[in-house]
């Protein structure tokens, strides 16, 4: 589903991707980890071109990643994102959030995109929020609507890029919960985070990466029970402490 | 310009540019006349008015009572008028010199000269809706701009004078050959200067024309050879100089109205008014008047002299 | 107090001329200011080198002299539009580059994350300034704006200098028969004070019924 080869990245002199690989395939659910600085969000935000590679090739489904225009707006709508901030539209509902891209990317009439929009906030768990403003919101549940959001436009690969940062740790986990959910579902999720316990129950696969390179990858058993690297192993001691 | 250049010959361009330059300098006056590019008259001017100013008439000591506000003036040293700076042949700056020349401001020159002994004038350029509230304010001693005398205008402002009668004329492109007169402007889209007296009188003098006002005279004249109007109404003097310089267009028929123009003065101060009258027979009978519009208005205007009006025969003055 | 009360219909025609002028040059100069302000943001040099040429030229030439230009210069290459429309044309070319400048700064505090997240969903740039970046950057910079309105109404009186018979010539052409300038000046000051009020009125409206939830 998606396929990266030897991606480069420089922000200026700084080097942040070294000649990273990464295959993704269908319905698998695949956890970033990594110290910060790392280069995981950077990863993360060149799968769908908010960031552009300085070399390599992006291919989404067998589709190589197409420069700037209107078939960039395509493969992205195919591509959804969770950020760190939500970002949710601060001047639409939470359900005409939900709704701008089917109807405006995806063509879908205005009264279907919003029967879609009710079912996913219901099974988000935020239905009843449908006609508050994203500010009336707590974090968690802006997240949850940033994630019916994505699911919204029917992606083929879901990419949450530190989803929990920002939330205060009681929000945490009805978060997860969905994500956890939406995995056992078969979505294919690229998901770049420090929460352990996620990665844990719902990866198939655990990337670790550090400095701008993927350091070791393999199940979550795997990885947390024998950390191949020195590198892993340190950075899993200093998260697993407490 | 780099936009409008694209299409036109270069010397075009250039023509435009100038234009534009002028027009937009000259947009921001508002007197009675405007101002023309050439100035017909100011050449030679210099020598001739100052031969005029220094054979002109100065009060004697019994006519300047203490306290009064000639004896100001003559204590101060110069004469503050209210005036124009782009209005040809009658109140305009020379670009050269520096000096304002033309009918009003000689005029001006030699009732300072007659103050004080010395043609000394202080000239703070004034828009036609100022003009009351500037000799109420006592700002100016005396306004000398084109002034028509009304009953109206009487009630705010003393006038002195009249001292120069003139008219409104028609102008109209050289092709034109319908309008012969002003009675030929009904129908007709009409330019005028904005605050001027052809504001109010064309409305009278020819009903059912329609009346576009610009700011001043180059611009007009330029609306009227750019047909944004069939005809252009102004004081007959302005035309025929415009009409000298401007092949474009020409003078049709004669005034239609009568303007009595008066020196603006300060309403109450019926004392200095009289001195002002006093002064204006003088020069009238002197034959001083005669050489000014001789050197001034009467380089453009064909035939002889004209008998300068009669003081106070205006209702207002 | 003759002198307003004898005119009311010159007054009236005046004022009615100001009003036109400057409904239809708010709106010719909202939509400028919109397309200029997005040739600025764009993502193509060009085009953003379009915009602020024209932010730069417009705001660095006098009003007036625009005015005489456009009415005195075009007809000399055989362009002659009639003088309302110059003077509508010229006002909201002119407000345009001032609302763009402020419409910009409005675009300036829509968060990075808004746009991404546009993107993120399929949004073309087109779209994501149409429905997610210029509804917010606007709201922003209501109040601006109006100011920008109200010195757009008082700029309508320039189009005295070329033949329109405004508010601001209305009141020289009456004063030039009553020779009250005070009366028929306040007359009209109060005028453009009023319409100035109703201007800040709506605006204030327009602030509250677009406020966003923060």
């Amino acid at each position: 589903m998606v396929s990266v080869r030897g991606l480069q990245k420089w922000f200026g002199p700084l080097h942040v991707l070294k000649d990273v690989d990464l295959t993704v395939a269908a319905g698998e659910v695949v956890v970033v980890i990594g110290p910060s600085g790392s280069g995981k969000s950077t990863l993360c935000r060149c799968l769908n071109r908010l960031e552009v590679a300085g070399a390599g090739t992006i291919e989404i489904d067998g589709e190589p990643l197409p420069a700037e225009g209107r078939k960039l707006a395509r493969l992205r709508a195919d591509v959804g994102m969770v950020f760190q901030s939500f970002n949710l539209f601060g001047h639409r509902t939470v359900l005409d959030n939900v709704t701008l891209g089917p109807v405006r990317v995806r063509r879908v009439p205005k009264a279907e995109a919003r029967e879609q929009a009710l079912a996913l906030l219901d099974r988000v768990g935020i239905a009843d929020k449908a006609d508050h403003y994203p500010a009336q919101l707590s974090g968690g549940q802006q997240q949850r609507a940033a994630i019916a959001r994505a699911l919204a436009m029917r992606p083929k690969v879901l990419l949450f890029d530190e989803p929990t940062s920002a939330l205060d740790p009681e929000m945490v986990n009805e978060v997860l919960d969905v994500m956890v959910s939406l995995a056992a579902e078969g979505m294919t999720m690229i998901v770049v985070t420090h929460e352990m316990g996620f990665a844990r129950r719902a990866a198939d696969r655990v990337v670790f990466m550090d400095d701008g390179r993927i350091v070791e990858s393999g199940t979550p058993d795997e990885f947390f029970a024998a950390p191949r690297t020195d590198r892993a192993r340190d950075f899993l001691s200093k998260i697993l402490q407490h | 310009m780099s936009i409008l250049s694209r299409n036109v010959t270069r010397r075009r361009a250039l023509t435009i540019a100038a234009t534009a330059v002028t027009v937009a300098l000259a947009a921001t006056g508002c007197g009675d006349g405007g101002s023309a590019p050439a100035l017909p008259g100011a050449a030679g001017g210099d020598k001739a008015a100052q031969s005029v100013f220094d054979a002109a008439p100065v009060a004697s000591d019994a006519e300047i009572p203490a306290g009064s506000t000639m004896d100001k003036i003559r204590k101060r040293g110069y004469l503050t008028v209210g005036g124009s700076l782009d209005a040809p042949l009658l109140s305009q700056q020379n670009p050269v010199t520096g000096e304002i020349e033309g009918f009003d401001a000689d005029m001006a020159k030699l009732l300072a000269k007659y103050i004080i002994g010395k043609p000394e004038v202080k000239t703070v350029t004034i828009g036609t809706q100022t003009r009351e509230a500037m000799l109420q304010a006592k700002e100016v001693d005396a306004v000398f701009q084109t002034y028509t005398i009304t009953p109206q205008r009487a009630t705010q402002v003393a006038f002195a004078g009249p001292y120069l009668t003139s008219g409104l004329a028609v102008a109209v492109r050289k092709d034109e050959t319908s309008i012969k007169s002003v009675k030929d402007l009904a129908g007709k889209t009409v330019i005028v200067g904005a605050n001027t007296p052809a504001v109010t009188a064309l409305p009278e003098a020819a009903p059912g024309s329609k009346q576009v006002a610009f700011a001043t005279d180059p611009q007009a004249v330029q609306a009227l050879l750019q047909k944004r109007g069939d005809a252009y109404v102004q004081d007959f003097t302005l035309l025929a100089s415009n009409a000298k310089s401007n092949p474009g267009m020409k003078v049709v028929g004669e005034p239609f109205t009568t303007e009595a123009y008066g020196i603006g003065l300060n309403h109450e101060d019926t004392e200095f008014k009289e001195f002002v009258n006093n002064w204006l027979r003088k020069i009238q009978a002197d034959g001083t008047w005669a050489k000014v519009w001789q050197n001034t208005l009467g380089s453009v205007v064909e035939g002889g002299t004209p008998t300068p009006p009669a003081i106070g025969s205006v209702e207002g003055s | 107090m003759d002198a307003l009360t004898g005119h009311l219909g010159e007054f009236g025609h005046g004022l009615v001329t100001t009003v036109h002028m400057t409904v239809v040059t708010t709106i010719g100069a909202l939509l400028l200011g919109v397309i200029v302000a997005t040739l600025r943001i764009c993502p193509v040099p060009l085009l953003r080198g379009v915009g602020t040429v024209y932010v730069e030229v417009l705001q660095n030439l006098p009003l007036l002299a625009l005015l005489v230009l456009f009415v005195f210069a075009l007809p000399t290459i055989g362009i002659t539009f009639p003088l309302f429309t110059s003077a509508a044309i010229v006002i909201s070319a002119y407000e345009g580059a001032y609302l763009a400048e402020a419409i910009r700064a409005g675009i300036n505090t829509v968060g990075v994350g808004q746009a991404e997240a546009a993107r993120a969903i399929g949004l073309t740039f087109s779209q994501s300034l149409r429905y997610v970046i210029l509804p917010q950057g606007l709201r922003a910079v209501i109040q601006p704006m109006g100011t920008i309105c109200i010195a757009l109404l008082m700029n309508t009186s320039l189009a005295a200098a070329v033949g329109v018979v405004e508010l601001t010539q209305a009141a020289n052409n009456v004063n030039l028969v009553e020779a009250q300038p005070i009366a028929v000046f306040t007359g009209a000051g109060l005028a453009y004070m009023l319409l100035a009020l109703l201007i800040s009125r709506i605006t204030g409206a327009l602030e509250r019924r677009f406020a966003i939830v923060r």
